[in-house]
């Protein structure tokens, strides 16, 4: 996201740019939403690291932003959204009526930037609930934009909003004691005000930006502290002036809201949050749902029609066995068909006698390895289709749904102040608590996000654990099902493993890195109650970004086993392995290729025990395991981008290690 | 009754002034947040472990505990 001096080159034919900036969890995404409709382009994901959406609205391309604060360098997401800033033609800056000493300070210093500003004042509703009173006209005529009252859940407002965006020219009243300065620094080096502002404020980007250019020069402006303290005052000044509250005190935060943080009721309210999201995820889709889709959908409807279709024509071998209500094998048939079902129909009426009014399994033998690879058990166009389409999408989408929900009530950041405590003795602060749960989403997600986290210390603490504990939503919906399967036992091993693996490495990375935890600060929002809209969105937006991204790995990974099982590498590595698999970690040598699969992805390693018939136990060594074991190949390469080639690799090199010796132990103790 | 103390000695419901914050990066983001040396806040929250969130107006800032310890306040 760098801005390439755009703003120089401007030409008049070039499309405008409106700009939505605000503070965190002010309603800019329905403003977005609003604008641009149903098309959006969610640009980012692997390469940055914020959700930057881009959409349009007549001849303007309109960009949201991450919610800051203020501009400046302080962080990833202030990085990003300071630099599509920038880049703007007219900002649209949504403010929280209700907490307007806090939010008029970025917008105040939107308008020193000397950008056209348009300011929503938001959530009037609530103002009125709460029975302030601001004076918008005169905060219009102080500002020097246009001011507009808006309660955007209800749309009111918007049309007024986007009159103003689409006349508004005029840049608003700027601090007199900087404009002069501004102007005087962009005429001097040739820079927009923005940036000139950016520089007086020392902004450390954008000072490094141009200091080749004009050597130490540069760094004789930073005025940031006396700057942000006047305006600061002008913001408390204004609010004075503007706003009058009829009713003194009262609480500030819903009941909810309090609870989440209180040091007792915080700890019942994650319970209760985990034991929703459970009865969500793990129960009503990995159960109910996945049983239908994957079962009746994936594999009785469209793997055998598509094998039965191919089988039409090629040489193949069928293996009829007809099942009882115990799921037992009674009898079993191989027919052979030399060239297909259409040339021996004789042996095809002799295989639907076999089946008639039965319980039966199809068994398919390609002859050819290339129907193998594309048919076959690990099939390209078979298996890899069930997976990914009948037995991921609707897990992805659950969590993903859950994912979106936390997001939007509010409550991750009382969940960071909540544990700030417990992460500062893994080395990390309340915060890193967010990319955390995001792992349970993506962990290659979660580890682009680590880059909010302020020092290289902290970040590193939490990509390892990212990388190697934290299994992400594909592989944590196979998990939940074969847990499911294992009972409850083996569930509550299986967690208390993890737990202790998670802490131990938190622990031990904190005593040997040097340096210690960064102290938390944030604000906090009030809990509110997620827009149904936004959720469907977001959720949908990010399960396309995943289908999108896994679809192709899942691919390769079943044309590479598939490659292997019609070679004989398979085998081999099966052999290589199965003294590892079967001696230590007690489990059938076929387990082996599942960690060949889980090299590529994680939720694929684990979809590996599927077809393997595992004790309880069995299945928790095995899952404990592959959840400790690599990561995918797409977390891989952005660890490796993130944190550079040696550390990405000791990381990766270590889960191999941690995951055989866990495995192992856990396997000694328990088989 | 202004006697001068740490943040993360303050009873939880105590109004109070803030009268020192640490410098730096730490201070302008306070200043964004809405909050300068002679604001006044309530403490809302004590958390197990110090971690303090203070309230101000409509509005909650969760404060880490090694911050909280460096914020000179006094009893309003």
């Amino acid at each position: 996201m760098h801005s390439h001096n755009q703003a120089e080159i401007k030409t008049a034919t070039r499309t405008k740019k409106i700009v939505l900036a605000g503070n965190p969890n002010v309603g800019k995404s329905i403003f977005f939403n609003y604008l641009t409709g149903l098309y959006v382009e969610v640009s980012n994901y692997p390469g940055t690291t914020v959700e930057i959406l881009k959409g349009r609205y007549k001849d303007f391309i309109v960009y949201d932003t991450p919610g800051v604060y203020g501009l400046s360098s302080f962080n990833d997401e202030e990085r990003i959204a300071k630099n599509i800033i920038i880049e703007a033609d007219v900002i649209l800056n949504v403010v929280d009526a209700v907490n307007l000493e806090r939010d008029l300070f970025l917008t105040l210093q939107l308008i020193d930037s000397g950008k056209p500003v348009v300011v929503a004042l938001n959530m009037m509703d609530e103002v009125e609930k709460k029975k302030i009173k601001i004076n918008v006209e005169k905060l219009s005529k102080i500002l020097g934009v246009p001011v507009i009252p808006t309660v955007a859940v209800k749309q009111i407002g918007f049309k007024e909003v986007i009159e103003a965006i689409e006349n508004t020219i005029a840049t608003g009243n700027r601090d007199k004691k900087i404009s002069e300065k501004i102007s005087n620094i962009a005429k001097k080096f040739g820079i927009s005000e923005i940036e000139a502002l950016l520089i007086l404020e020392g902004d450390a980007e954008i000072v490094d930006k141009y200091k080749s250019r004009f050597d130490g020069e540069l760094y004789s402006y930073d005025e940031r502290e006396k700057i942000y303290v006047d305006r600061r005052n002008r913001v408390n000044q204004i609010v004075a002036e503007v706003v009058s509250v009829d009713t003194v005190g009262g609480k500030v935060s819903s009941f909810v809201g309090r609870i989440a943080i209180h040091p007792i009721f915080g700890l019942f309210f994650i319970i209760v949050v985990l034991y929703l999201a459970y009865l969500l995820v793990g129960k009503l889709i990995s159960q109910e749902l996945v049983d239908f889709t994957e079962n009746k959908i994936g594999k009785e409807l469209y793997e055998l029609n598509l094998r039965k279709l191919v089988a039409n024509y090629f040489p193949v071998d069928v293996k009829v066995s007809v099942i009882d209500e115990n799921e037992e094998v009674v009898a079993e048939r191989i027919f052979n068909f030399e060239h297909g079902f259409k040339d021996s129909p004789d042996v095809f009426n002799q295989m639907r006698e076999f089946a008639r009014g039965k319980n039966v399994e199809y068994d398919f033998n390609f002859k050819s390895p290339v129907l193998v690879i594309l048919f076959g058990e690990f099939g390209v166009l078979t298996m890899t289709v069930r997976y990914l389409l009948f037995l991921l999408l609707p897990l992805v989408v659950g969590f993903y749904l859950m994912l979106a929900i936390l997001e939007d009530s509010g409550y991750l950041p009382r969940l960071a102040t909540f544990v700030d405590r417990l992460m500062n003795y893994i080395g990390l602060n309340g915060k890193a608590v967010i990319p955390m749960i995001l792992g349970f989403g993506c962990v290659t997600m979660a580890t682009i996000t680590t880059r909010l986290l302020s020092t290289t210390r902290e970040k590193r603490i939490i990509t390892a654990i990212l990388q190697i504990t934290i299994p992400c939503s594909a592989q944590l919906a196979v998990i939940t099902t074969l847990l499911m399967r294992a009972g409850f036992e083996a569930t509550l091993v299986y967690i208390l493993v993890m737990f202790t693996v998670f802490i131990t490495i938190g622990l031990t990375l904190n005593k040997i890195l040097p340096g210690e935890a960064t102290p938390l600060l944030i604000d906090l929002p009030p809990m509110r109650i997620p827009r149904l809209e936004n959720l469907v969105r977001k959720t949908l937006m990010r399960t396309f970004y995943f289908i999108k991204e896994a679809g192709m790995w899942f691919f390769i990974g079943a044309f590479v086993v598939g490659f292997m099982q019609v070679t004989g590498l398979l085998n081999k590595w099966i052999q290589i392995l199965s003294p590892l698999t079967v001696n230590w970690l007690q489990l059938p040598a076929e387990a082996s290729r599942a960690f060949i699969m889980g090299i590529v992805r994680r939720d694929f390693g684990a979809a590996g025990f599927y077809s393997l018939d595992l004790t309880p136990m069995q299945t928790v060594v095995g899952l404990v395991t592959i959840t400790l074991f690599v990561p995918c190949i797409a977390s891989l390469m952005i660890m490796l981008k993130e944190r550079g080639l040696s550390e990405g690799l000791i990381i990766w090199a270590s889960s191999w290690l941690i995951a055989f010796s866990v495995g192992g132990i856990v396997s000694q103790i328990l088989i | 009754m202004d006697k001068i103390m740490r943040l993360n000695e303050v009873e939880p419901g105590t109004e109070i002034e803030i009268c020192e914050l640490p410098s730096g990066a730490i201070k302008t983001h306070f200043i964004r947040l809405g909050i300068t040396e002679g604001t006044k806040v309530k403490c809302a929250h004590k958390l197990p472990g110090g971690t303090v969130v203070i309230s101000k107006l409509h509005q909650e800032i969760a404060v880490g505990s090694d911050i909280a310890k460096k914020i000179l306040v006094k009893k309003i």
